[in-house]
């Protein structure tokens, strides 16, 4: 084998010294230039991994090392040695573009396959095999905090609540296997959501809204469908996934920008959600077919909420918005 | 030297003159391209292998950064093992694990497990940095570093109570004295780091970071304020949002460039190296264009852009970095069992890196 340069440092001091080396037919290394010459069997050296076009070391039993710059020397020492194997594999995929360009595509079906199914479909799983009793922690909490800041307590006419309340238990007897509740709150915009403990909040404005209780029944179907789900426990966990995984992959380039950590997480959840309104929209569809209350009632409700909260939203946004479309979803329960 | 008048003896000793000072450069010599390549390779391995191979890749990626950076013609060298970084991420992975679910399940549980997290924090604190030290070289003589356990939890304890007792008035001190130990308590060879920078340094940076934000927020405030005044009507508010935030993000940024480049040339800038020292000249203004630059990139690209806003920020550290070097860098091994390297052996049994660097 040819002659080829290297740096030699000794581990004891910083000494720097020129030297070159060659491998001679024993599979012995060596080191030429220094004061007293030196060998090691090429058996003994440890050959550091190529990497792009670093400088490689050779690192010798008595703690000296060599720096060498001819990775073309380095590669056929570390063939003679016999021991290149997968640090080799590694730099082959490192440094072709076919590859990169290849790695760069199976990430992101990975990523885009794994955020649209994988995430959701683990939480989903985790959701359902969540106990009970954890759930309506986790839902008790939920309430309170929002007791606290955004919600008071209701003003509805005592006998509105008790006959929503009525129908409402009527409702909640045709699914015994949820540990459906319902909460009547205030001080917040037309809206009703459902809690992970199978609670479901409506606030006065939409039963204000409403021209009939039909109307609310609906509402409460979709929320009910939320609940059968497991929603609110599926998109806690979707999120916390999120979260824990994008810092795990963008966290050594938070010093770079905070921002692009946060937007891939904002977008994947808008898009859960999305799937989430149309699961329970399709729960609420057939409760209402089944119990004979026109589809016609759901429709109507949407339409005053998206009246009452200015419009659709419009083109590019679409997809970021949590809900879909609103008109998309009163169209589906227009059209027979 | 000038030649002596006739006449009068040449002096006895011979005069030395002290060695002049050499300036040397840092020098990131890493490309985008080669990066990313091995950036997307490693990305695809680690998810592919559930997170296994991600020791594997940061190890790898750690050396690639240590390996291109330069200065006096040398490299720095990373020798970290695989497979402790990997046992250090398993142990803090099933940590973590335990913090989160415990959450869910039991009050007291989670109290004790936070209590464990905040003891750990001065032990892990001192490991991570040991790992790191015992493992960066250049020119084959490894650092080291000497802190002990014991020392960072006086100090931890110490400043956390400073902190809370001033109510966070403190931090620009509670930052530049826990800098101070991470520094000092470091060797290369057998030359200890010194740390000349000095706490009115980091409260002039905070200082200014407070004065770029400032004005920011007093707009933002008023357009909130105005906006409300005007009439309860939640929406209209909400719009009026969007303009102070388009003040304040800005505003922010240029703070956190301007704050960010005064600590770095704090840490970087204070640190002396037996007659050696080092400067560091990295300017706000630069940072704000390298961090915008950066940041637009990383979101327009998805991500695909993070290895060459890495390799951006590498290289503008190297090149804002100069080593003043009195004569040759000089330094020995420190045998193992000499006063204040003992502690290195030791904390091979309890050896983890979780990716603390200085």
């Amino acid at each position: 084998m040819t002659r080829f340069a290297g740096t030699y440092y000794d581990g004891l001091t910083t000494q720097a010294t020129p030297v070159s080396l060659q491998l001679d037919d024993a599979n012995v290394l060596h080191v030429d230039g220094l004061p007293a010459p030196v060998a090691h069997p090429l058996a003994s050296v440890r050959i550091s991994a190529r990497l792009g076009n670093t400088t490689r070391a050779l690192y010798f039993p008595d703690g000296a090392k060599c720096d060498c710059s001819d990775n073309v020397a380095v590669d056929e020492l570390e063939r003679r040695a016999g021991k290149a194997g997968l640090s080799r594999l590694v730099h082959a995929l490192e440094s072709r573009w076919r590859y990169a360009l290849l790695a760069g595509l199976l990430l992101v079906l990975l990523l885009v396959g794994g955020a649209h199914w994988g995430i959701p479909f683990l939480a989903r799983r985790a959701a359902d095999a969540m106990p009970a009793a954890m759930a309506r922690d986790l839902g008790r909490g939920t309430l309170e905090v929002l007791d606290r800041t955004l919600l008071k307590p209701s003003e509805l006419p005592q006998d509105v609540q008790q006959r929503i309340e009525g129908e409402f238990a009527a409702m909640a007897r045709h699914y015994p296997e949820l540990p459906l509740s319902l909460h009547f709150r205030g001080g917040a915009p037309a809206n009703a959501f459902a809690l992970p403990d199978g609670g479901v909040v409506v606030t006065d404005a939409l039963v204000q809204l409403s021209t009939n209780d039909e109307q609310v029944l609906a509402v409460l179907a979709h929320e009910i469908g939320h609940v059968h789900h497991r929603h609110a426990l599926r998109m806690a966990l979707e999120g916390s996934t999120l979260v824990l995984l994008s810092s795990a992959y963008f966290g050594d380039v938070t010093q770079l920008t905070t921002l692009s950590t946060a937007l891939p997480s904002v977008y994947t959840r808008a898009a859960y959600s999305r799937d989430c309104e149309t699961e329970a929209d399709t729960f609420a569809l057939h409760y209402l077919d089944e119990s004979h209350i026109p589809r016609q009632r759901f429709a109507d409700i949407m339409r005053a909420l998206q009246k009452e909260m200015g419009g659709d939203s419009k083109g590019g946004l679409q997809y970021l918005a949590s809900h879909p479309p609103t008109s998309e979803r009163i169209k589906r329960f227009e059209s027979r | 030297m000038q030649p002596y008048p006739a006449g009068v003896n040449a002096p006895g000793p011979a005069f030395v003159p002290p060695p002049r000072e050499r300036e040397l450069r840092f020098e990131f010599t890493g490309s985008a391209k080669e990066y990313f390549r091995i950036w997307i390779v490693n990305t695809l391995l680690t998810i592919v292998t559930l997170g296994i191979y991600s020791a594997w890749a940061k190890v790898r990626t750690k050396q690639y950064f240590y390996r291109h950076t330069f200065v006096d013609g040398t490299s720095f060298e990373y020798l970290a093992d695989p497979l402790k970084v990997l046992k250090g991420r398993i142990i803090a992975a099933v940590a973590l694990g335990l913090l989160f679910g415990s959450q869910h399940y039991s009050l007291p549980l989670y109290l004790c497990t936070v209590g464990l997290f905040v003891l750990a924090t001065p032990w892990v604190l001192v490991k991570a940095l040991a790992f790191n030290a015992r493992n960066s070289a250049y020119r084959n003589i490894r650092f080291a570093f000497t802190g002990r356990t014991g020392e960072a939890y006086g100090l931890y304890l110490g400043m956390l109570l400073l902190y809370l007792v001033t109510c966070g008035l403190a931090y620009p001190y509670v930052q530049w004295r826990m800098t101070s130990f991470a520094v000092t308590r470091h060797l290369y060879g057998d030359l200890r780091l010194w740390w000349e920078s000095k706490p009115r340094g980091y409260y002039f940076a905070y200082l200014l970071g407070l004065l770029l934000m400032l004005p920011a927020y007093a707009i933002m405030m008023a357009i909130t304020f105005a906006s409300v005044g005007d009439r309860h009507d939640p929406a209209a508010a909400q719009r009026a949002m969007l303009p102070a935030l388009a003040i304040v993000y800005p505003a922010l940024l240029a703070a956190t460039a301007v704050v960010r480049a005064r600590l770095a040339n704090l840490l970087y800038g204070g640190i002396r190296l037996g007659p050696h020292w080092l400067t560091s000249h990295q300017r706000g203004r630069d940072l704000v264009v390298l961090y915008l630059v950066n940041l637009v990139a990383v979101v327009c690209s998805l991500g695909l852009l993070i290895p060459w806003a890495k390799v951006r920020v590498a290289r503008y550290t190297a090149s804002h970095l100069r080593l003043f070097a009195v004569g040759p860098i000089h330094a020995e091994k420190l045998l193992d069992d000499e006063p204040g390297a003992t502690g290195v052996g030791l904390a091979d049994l309890g050896d983890f890196d979780i990716g603390i660097g200085v």
